[in-house]
């Protein structure tokens, strides 16, 4: 096991949120502070805590449902239970707290509300999760398996996971949960910020996803379709070595794949004597070179000599930078008193352009390292030496002035 | 993007998201396919999608007598490859072991290909089999599979059923233009006496349920 290992890394993770953690298990939920602000972004990084209403947060159920089960708590009863039998169970507490409030039942109540908002949470999250698995395999047009018939099972399988939950949701936009919490506060916000008004978003994504998993089935089906003809017609040229289609280009009336109109050679010349065309048409022929791998020779006449220019050196534009130092140097070689590097730079911003006042010090020391003896120039620094580090100076200043003698 | 369209098409080039990929999203716009229409009518030609509407080319817009001749032209061009290009597919699903036909799109990798013929002798015999459709698959030493297979790709890329995606890496697509080969081979199989056709039988259809 390695350091990198990723189990040993997320124990490590969560060991180090380890209060937040308890703290959001037992409470139910928890308050964002400076103290576990931190702590609250990590787990949510990993996906183990989700946003609450009124700014807090709670534990995922997967990882409430993990203690749950380690810590054999009373809360374990929904263990493996699919989004259906959340649903079954959020209409079962909201019943009980119901009655449990009627009957002034303070204690009972208030496990009813803590078990009433997990379930709503879980509902929430688990329909985010298969909504991601969803999406996943259908984006990857199930990646996971290679051959078509596979694909189909896993389509239909799909196919009917997505349905049943958008049925679910259907019937459980029509249920009267809404008006039976409307009393509590708390939890009706609850049941709404997390779960309602969520419904509608959940039940467009599931659809969206149906319709690509319809779409796809099809398109599977026409594969499948398309091989077995694919097949047959190689079976049959295999098995007739000498087999011909039949003559269908003599058919009165030939089919649509015979009637390919036959390909134009298309070839295009240029309008030379269009004024506009002339400058675009000298410019390429400038590119065209006289003769295509052939070396011309010219020959000289007998008893004269050429005197030929030459090809033209056309040298490129000097950089700003370069034209600064050259200018600076030329103006402080003439100073016998020197001329300091870092008022020229502020003096003359329209020559230095952009360069920052570091860089045309660093600049101005390169130049006189390169060119200093056999420049015409005395360099002298503005320095003092570094507090901590021996050896070593601070430059503040770099003076050039006539070299002397 | 007219322009190099309507280049293209007059040119006979098929037209699909592989070979051309901007001016087959632009064609897919009512607006172009009118554009490009009106243009291809003037020339007494017109517009046509393949089946699945994968790819697009120019037809004729009337069959007279005039066209007779490019007609014969075109069978005889089908005829030459409907066998080295079948021959092609199997060898496709065969050695890369898949259960369905190559589709406009699908990626096809020389090297795996190679590999397979080379390694697997009866994928090796499926190759030399080309030499036997044609002088332009001969090769001048017929022991080296993979002069064998350059020429069968080479072959395939000149007819248009594959194009070169990464020359480098020697990878390659199938075009849209076999929508118009599998257009061929259905109305054949629907048209001709193919009774060999055992995998047509070889399992009922399931329902399409609520699908269709």
């Amino acid at each position: 096991m390695s350091d990198s290992d990723p189990v040993r890394i997320l124990l490590s993770k969560l060991n180090a949120c380890s209060d937040t953690i308890a703290e959001a298990y037992y409470q139910n939920r928890i308050h964002k502070t400076d103290g576990n602000a931190r702590s609250i972004e990590a787990l949510r990084q990993l996906r183990i805590m989700s946003p609450d209403i009124r700014d807090a947060f709670q534990l995922r159920s997967n990882l409430r449902q993990f203690l749950n089960t380690t810590l054999n708590t009373n809360r374990l009863f929904s263990i493996g239970a699919d989004i259906g039998g959340y649903f079954s169970r959020l209409a079962l507490l909201v019943d009980e707290h119901s009655v449990a409030f009627q009957q002034g039942r303070d204690d009972d109540c208030q496990r009813y509300e803590d078990e009433t908002r997990e379930v709503i949470s879980d509902i929430a999250d688990a329909i985010e999760d298969e909504l991601i698995v969803l999406s996943m395999q259908v984006s990857t047009r199930f990646a996971a398996v290679s051959t078509v018939e596979e694909k189909i099972r896993q389509n239909r399988y799909y196919y009917g996971r997505t349905n049943k939950l958008v049925t679910l949701l259907e019937s459980f936009h029509f249920s009267d949960i809404d008006e039976q919490l409307a009393g509590h506060e708390d939890l009706a916000l609850s049941f709404r910020s997390l779960l309602a008004d969520r419904i509608p978003a959940f039940r467009e994504s599931l659809l969206s996803i149906l319709q690509t998993l319809d779409q796809y089935l099809f398109e599977y089906r026409e594969i499948k379709e398309r091989t077995r003809r694919v097949r047959a017609v190689a079976l049959h040229l295999a098995r007739n070595p000498d087999w011909e289609p039949k003559a269908w280009d003599e058919a009165a009336q030939p089919a649509g794949w015979l009637q390919c109109a036959s390909p134009l050679a298309l070839e295009c010349h240029p309008q030379i004597d269009d004024p506009q065309a002339e400058d675009f048409l000298s410019e390429l022929a400038r590119t065209i070179p006289a003769s295509a791998n052939t070396r011309t020779r010219s020959v000289r006449p007998p008893g004269r000599i050429d005197l030929t220019a030459g090809n033209v050196v056309i040298a490129p534009p000097e950089l700003p930078i370069r034209r600064a130092v050259r200018l600076y140097f030329k103006h402080a070689r003439a100073s016998a008193t020197g001329v300091s590097a870092r008022r020229w730079w502020a003096e003359n911003p329209s020559v230095v352009g952009d360069t920052k006042e570091h860089m045309w010090l660093l600049r101005v020391l390169a130049e006189h390292d390169n060119k200093g003896k056999a420049g015409m120039w005395n360099l002298k620094l503005d320095f003092h030496r570094h507090p901590h580090f021996d050896g070593n100076i601070l430059i503040r200043d770099v003076i050039v002035s006539k070299r002397l003698g | 993007m007219f322009e190099q369209t309507a280049i293209r098409l007059l040119e006979g080039a098929f037209i699909c998201e592989s070979t051309a990929p901007e001016a087959f999203r632009w064609l897919n716009s009512e607006h172009a396919q009118a554009e490009v229409g009106e243009y291809l009518g003037k020339l007494g030609r017109k517009l046509t999608m393949t089946p699945n509407r994968l790819a697009y080319y120019a037809t004729w817009a009337r069959v007279g007598k005039g066209e007779q001749t490019e007609i014969k032209k075109v069978f005889a061009h089908i005829k030459q490859t409907i066998r080295p290009v079948m021959h092609f597919l199997s060898l496709c699903m065969e050695s890369g072991r898949q259960d369905s036909a190559p589709s406009p799109g699908d990626l096809l990798d020389y090297a795996t290909l190679l590999s397979q013929v080379t390694s697997n002798q009866h994928f090796g015999e499926m190759l030399r089999a080309f030499g036997t459709m044609g002088k332009e698959f001969a090769v001048s030493d017929a022991s080296t599979m993979n002069g064998m297979l350059n020429k069968v790709i080479v072959q395939m890329e000149r007819w248009g059923y594959l194009i070169a995606v990464n020359r480098e890496h020697e990878t390659y697509r199938f075009t849209g233009k076999l929508d118009y080969y599998y257009q061929v081979i259905d109305f054949l199989l629907e048209n001709e006496p193919i009774t060999d056709s055992a995998a047509l039988n070889q399992e009922p259809e399931p329902d399409q349920g609520r699908l269709l």
